[in-house]
């Protein structure tokens, strides 16, 4: 059969345009997301994030933040298990650094406590000793720079190459 | 810190809350009314996924105080829809499916009504620079611009 022989077919959905089911709970500001619930007895966490590009962390200290009345736990890099696969272990550093911050933003630390001024309060009181180092802005310096991260051989996580025809040819142009 | 008391309307009922000082009226919507319809997406007020009225003026309810609601008239998305009857809008952004996750639908429905009490029969540039404030990450800009436009000439005839 031809493409231009098409024959229009009814479907019992496909081709309708049903509402959402979830288009009057969305409109009326009655569904529930993630953040709009509270359950009691619950804890409110905040992230302490690095404010350096590229830093080694020389020493955190949490002990003021969890003096504080209302912090309930402090969590950084050394409380998680290593993961004994190199990609994993990259995914769990770029979740919360360990020892190195590897961007501006890189959480360092999170702190649960009884409401969110006293999570805030607590990220204040945390101690981090960072040691500069040099970071790169661009696709070119990251490339010939050190490694940013421990898993994987380079910064470029994949070299695709694609040699197709004879490009390098000069083109033969027919006339017209 | 000392908690302040406020007595507040909210979609025409009488409200009352305690609040920190610092605390926004966002917060003080969300975690002493529970009224979640009003979402925080920036906290700073670029995204306008918090728009709620103050005495008729369209507001990023993360930028006012919770104390500055005391004696006000406050209306949120939770206001809009009458009993099980939606406002058109609500019906408008349904029927032309401009809503995918709805985190941005209560601050841009509130900001529409808001622009509709204003002005009635608006451009399509018109409702574009209203809804500027209101950033929907889920793409579909053209069919919450054609959503306001149905429902306003619904408003208009009835």
């Amino acid at each position: 059969m031809a493409f231009d022989e098409y024959q229009k077919r009814e479907f019992k959905q496909v081709g309708t345009r049903p509402n959402r089911p979830d288009g009057v709970d969305k409109v009326t500001g009655r569904a529930m997301y993630g953040a709009d619930m509270t359950l009691p007895g619950m804890l409110i966490g905040r992230i302490l994030r690095s404010p350096h590009a590229h830093a080694k962390i020389k020493s955190i200290d949490a002990s003021a933040a969890l003096a504080l009345k209302g912090v309930k736990a402090v969590v950084t890099g050394d409380d998680f298990a290593r993961p004994e696969d190199d990609f994993l272990r990259d995914v769990q550093e770029n979740c919360m650094a360990r020892g190195k911050a590897l961007y501006d933003g890189h959480a360092v630390a999170a702190v649960a406590a009884i409401d969110a001024a006293t999570a805030k309060a607590a990220l204040k009181l945390i101690k981090v000793e960072y040691e500069i180092l040099p970071h790169v802005t661009d696709v070119d310096a990251a490339d010939e720079g050190r490694r940013a991260h421990r898993a994987g051989r380079a910064n470029a996580g994949k070299r695709p190459r694609r040699h197709v025809g004879q490009c390098h040819q000069p083109l033969r142009v027919r006339p017209r | 810190m000392k908690k302040l008391h406020v007595s507040t309307t909210v979609n025409g009922d009488p409200a009352e809350f305690v609040c920190t000082p610092d605390e926004s009226l966002l917060d003080a919507l969300r975690n002493r009314l529970g009224l979640t319809g009003a979402k925080e997406g920036c906290g700073t007020g670029d995204c306008g996924a918090c728009s709620v009225t103050v005495n008729g003026r369209l507001v990023c309810s993360c930028l006012v105080l919770a104390a500055e609601a005391e004696g006000a008239e406050i209306a949120t998305i939770e206001g809009m829809a009458e009993q099980d009857r939606l406002h058109p809008l609500q019906r408008a952004f349904i029927d032309h499916a401009a809503l995918q996750c709805g985190v941005c639908t209560p601050g841009i429905l509130v900001a529409a009504k808001s622009l509709l009490a204003k002005n009635p029969e608006p451009t399509d540039e018109e409702v574009r620079y209203w809804l500027a404030g209101n950033l929907c990450r889920c793409t579909g800009y053209d069919k919450i611009i054609r959503a306001v436009q149905s429902a306003a000439a619904e408003m208009r005839g009835a």
